[in-house]
């Protein structure tokens, strides 16, 4: 356990600089477009007002107050939190592959540390949950930073005010990043860690068993899919609907932790017995 | 501890930032008004089990999400909107009690409640399944099952549908049971040479041999007219009742496009056709000039109920199909709106008759009243209420869609 | 004791090796000797359970090796295990951090001996400077057994003869050493023991000392005649 600690610790001060600089990006671009699509507003109301002799008052019920949401759904917003995403994706491979490769041979270090080799393993897959959380986190405490500037910036009459909750309750398209009940948070980030289970176990494959790894690779994954609709498909193909849905879905979460444990118990084995430098 | 504090510091942040998220959002969670019938006269225990169930939503607020809630002498539940409950899913209150009572029996069964015939020998179950082909949905064939309370024993088959390759759509409307024999009763869209076709059919199964051995269109309507519509529709009955005989209600409608074209749609006429399941045989109900006065609302133990609204009352006029005679209409007093398209909710339900009226808003309630049925008796009078004072909530409707008595 | 029982081992259908035996005893230094490419580095990596083997048993003191026995056995491969980021300071640090058996004493002992500034990056290392750090990182451990890969392999002259300097010192007393190398003029004088691999077995066996003393012939002089046939 305390070695496990350290591991996590050790490998989230590996990531730390990866992390900063994403999440730099992300409040300043973010910041960037809550000031550039307010400006770019309040340009066509001084135009429409100033210019084109418009009240006000018309103006406003003509094209709508701005709300923050219009930012929200905007590329300054939505881009940086793809980029997080792409780049919690690309370290999932990263953070095994960077031990092989490169001048130093740091796997080498890792595996001949006196303790299970199951601890590096869970050190990294904590650190890609610490990195996922870690940008949902920020992204939390950005938001209220963002709609402060957003109200600096814009005059009240010409703004809409919506509280953090308000804005992501509005956005489906985040829900999936911020579900709406914890309960969902859970699940869907249990199922991420699922996900990664299987990608991590994968990798060990190939790591073990190069190029046929990679398609060990492959068909575990192609299992781990199987093995977790297979209730599905049994319900609708052969027993014509016969469980009840929350049946179902505790099934599905059985399945779910069947997948991550035959992960955990595959990765082990191919740790202690299989691994190559 | 130096080298530490990356990795403490953010998952401090982690836990702070998304607990605080979560706590707010669970504290932020909409909060509705607690409905309740309250008694304005009559015995205290006399509603019983009535429940009303209604669709609830704030006019004010940007989002039209309706919430259904049932409300009681007891008070109010809403559906939540909770995970957990999208995904058991809400069914309607007589099918959670079949899956509680039945549990085995009623797995894989659809939801809608006219697929049930429940005697207290047995519990009947009938839907149309179809798969998706090429030319779109194909292979129509009935689900049956039957199980038998007594012994506990179940019957399961399904039954290819006759001229299946002419049906578009089939809709299971009733099921019954007489003398042993299933009847599913459907409303069909029927294809051929390009023709349309709506059409009540009436199958009877053989629970023995496992195959249909007769059906029936009793009615068949081509939709060619442009205008006029001819509808034939099977009166409104306790799902779980066992009917010999079927009402049908007939109406032709004409669109009338006036000056201003608003559309208006005008009633030609009305015919009241009761079926009878033993012996197949077709017979007109004359009602009279009553039959376009009133609307034909409920058909329960084989006496059909009449209403009309007349100013702030409903006058119910029930007639016996037996002896062809109309029973003393009675008067329920109404509060509350009573205008077009917000006719009252009715139900008969073990010689009592209920009446609930559609609309209830944060000016107008809704008003709960239970009369005897056979002597027009008003038994107990209510209204539905909210337990907050009116004054500080936000401006609602609750549009009242189902009642029923467990 | 380290004891190597016929161990195989194939890379796809070539194989590396094939049955290769021999012990290693605490206080002697063992020098496997073999051309490249001949399997040298993979016993390396098969004893600390660093690549599988097809076939065949390695115990140490009678036991199969686990990460347990990581306190009891370490390895210095041919590249520096730390990251390129860190300071040697860093380094000693997570070496202390996850081994119990770290001693922190001899490492500063270690570092005075080398000459190495514990402030410096090892990215920013010279190579002979790299191969110390490394050399160090497995010699402050208090285990029983160091296995070595090439230690002298591209090195300079300088570093060389500091390196060499290591195994005389008490900083191997008592340890029992296997060291791989295809050139063993720097140290043939230290070898206790020699195993001369050659198309993945084991051709001979032998002790130096003895080979010296009775035969009178070198280390050298034993390859020539074993690689001549």
């Amino acid at each position: 356990m305390k070695n496990y600690l350290k591991l996590v610790n050790f490998e989230f001060n590996r990531l730390a600089k990866l992390f900063a600089v994403l999440l730099g990006i992300t409040f300043l671009a973010q910041i960037g477009g809550v000031i550039v699509l307010s400006k770019k507003y309040l340009n066509v109301a001084n135009e429409r007002i100033y210019e084109d002799m418009i009240p006000k008052a018309q103006f406003i019920a003509e094209f709508g107050q701005m709300n923050f949401l219009q930012v929200a759904r905007s590329a300054f917003f939505m881009g940086p939190i793809a980029l997080c995403i792409a780049g919690v994706a690309f370290y999932i491979f990263l953070i095994w592959y960077r031990d092989w490769f490169g001048k130093n041979t740091f796997i080498y270090r890792l595996l001949m540390l006196p303790t299970t080799r199951l601890n590096i393993f869970y050190a990294k897959l904590t650190n890609i949950l610490l990195l996922t959380f870690g940008f949902v986190a920020f992204q939390i405490i950005f938001l209220p930073i963002e709609t402060t500037v957003f109200k600096w910036m814009m005059p009240s009459e010409f703004r809409n005010d919506m509280n953090v909750i308000e804005i992501l309750q509005s956005m489906p398209e985040l829900s999936i990043i911020f579900p709406n009940s914890f309960l969902e948070f859970i699940l869907y980030y249990g199922a991420g860690l699922m996900v990664v289970s299987v990608l991590f176990t994968a990798i060990l494959l190939e790591r073990s068993f190069k190029w046929k790894g990679i398609f060990a690779g492959i068909i575990y994954s192609l299992v781990a899919v199987a093995v977790l609709i297979s209730p599905v498909l049994l319900h609708e193909f052969v027993l014509n609907g016969f469980f009840y849905p929350i049946e179902l879905f505790l099934l599905e979460i059985v399945m779910g932790l069947i997948i991550i444990a035959g992960s955990i118990w595959m990765s082990a084995f191919l740790l202690k017995k299989k691994i190559t430098v | 501890m130096k080298k530490y504090w990356k990795s403490t510091a953010i998952i401090a942040v982690i836990v702070i930032s998304i607990g605080t998220f979560y706590i707010n959002a669970a504290l932020s969670a909409p909060e509705y008004p607690m409905f309740i019938i309250e008694k304005q006269s009559g015995q205290d225990q006399a509603l019983g089990s009535l429940a009303v169930e209604g669709f609830y939503h704030e006019t004010a607020s940007m989002n039209y999400v309706n919430t259904n809630v049932t409300i009681t002498s007891e008070g109010s539940e809403y559906n939540s909107r909770t995970f957990i409950d999208q995904i058991i899913g809400q069914p309607a209150p007589m099918i959670e009690d079949l899956q509680n009572e039945h549990r085995y029996f009623m797995r894989g069964k659809g939801l809608s409640t006219d697929s049930y015939f429940e005697s207290d020998q047995m519990l009947a179950y009938a839907e149309a399944t179809y798969s998706y082909g090429s030319m779109g949905p194909e292979d129509f064939t009935f689900d049956i099952g039957i199980l038998d309370k007594q012994t506990n024993d179940t019957n399961a088959f399904t039954v290819e549908i006759p001229e299946s390759l002419e049906i578009d759509y089939i809709y299971v409307e009733d099921v019954q049971v007489v003398d042993n024999v299933l009847h599913v009763i459907t409303y069909n869209v029927l294809s051929n040479n390009n023709n349309n076709n709506v059409a009540n059919y009436i199958y009877t199964i053989d629970l023995t041999k496992e195959t249909v051995s007769s059906y029936e269109a009793v009615f068949t309507e081509s939709e060619q007219q442009e205008d006029l519509d001819i509808n034939t529709s099977l009166v409104r009955t306790n799902p779980k009742q066992a009917n010999e005989q079927l009402l049908y209600l007939k109406t032709e409608n004409k669109e009338i496009e006036d000056q201003e074209s608003i559309i208006r749609i005008e009633n030609l006429s009305k015919e009241l056709i009761s079926y009878n399941l033993k012996t197949k045989e077709k017979t007109i109900i004359d009602l009279g000039e009553r039959l376009k006065e009133n609307d034909i609302s409920y058909y329960v133990d084989s006496t059909v109920y009449l209403t009309k609204i007349n100013e702030q009352n409903l006058v119910v006029t029930p007639y016996q199909l037996e002896d062809q005679q109309f029973g003393n209409p009675y008067t329920i007093e109404l509060s509350g709106e009573t205008g077009e398209g917000h006719s009252p909710m009715i139900e008969v339900h073990e010689g009592k008759l209920y009446v609930t009226t559609r609309r209830m808003t944060d000016k107008i309630n809704a008003n709960v009243t239970m009369v005897d049925v056979k002597t027009g008796e008003t038994l107990y009078k209510g209204e539905v209420i909210t337990k907050e004072d009116k004054e500080d909530l936000d401006e609602f409707e609750l549009y009242i869609h189902d009642i029923s008595v467990r | 004791m380290i004891e190597v029982k016929e161990i195989s081992k194939n890379y796809g259908r070539k194989k590396i090796l094939k049955g290769v035996s021999f012990t290693a005893n605490k206080g002697e230094i063992t020098c496997l000797i073999g051309i490249n490419g001949v399997g040298k580095t993979t016993i390396l990596n098969a004893i600390m359970a660093l690549t599988p083997i097809n076939q065949g048993q390695i115990l140490m003191n009678g036991e199969p090796i686990n990460e347990q026995s990581f306190e009891k056995i370490t390895f210095i491969p041919d590249a520096i295990t730390m990251l390129p980021s860190m300071k040697i300071e860093d380094a000693l640090g997570f070496m202390n951090d996850f081994y119990a058996c770290w001693n922190q004493e001899r490492a500063t002992e270690l570092l005075a001996f080398f000459k190495l500034n514990k402030e410096e990056r090892i990215s920013s290392l010279s190579k002979g400077n790299t191969a110390k750090v490394n050399l160090l990182l497995g010699l402050a451990l208090d285990v029983d057994y160091v296995l070595m890969d090439e230690p002298f392999s591209g090195i300079d002259i300088f570093s060389r003869e500091e390196i060499a300097n290591v195994f005389t010192s008490h900083l191997i007393e008592n340890r029992g050493v296997i060291i791989t190398t295809h050139e063993i003029s720097d140290i043939e004088h230290l070898i206790d023991k020699v195993v001369l691999l050659d198309d993945g077995k084991v051709t001979k066996e032998f002790n130096a000392e003895e080979a010296r003393e009775d035969e009178g012939k070198s280390v050298v002089d034993v390859m020539r005649e074993v690689y001549r046939r």
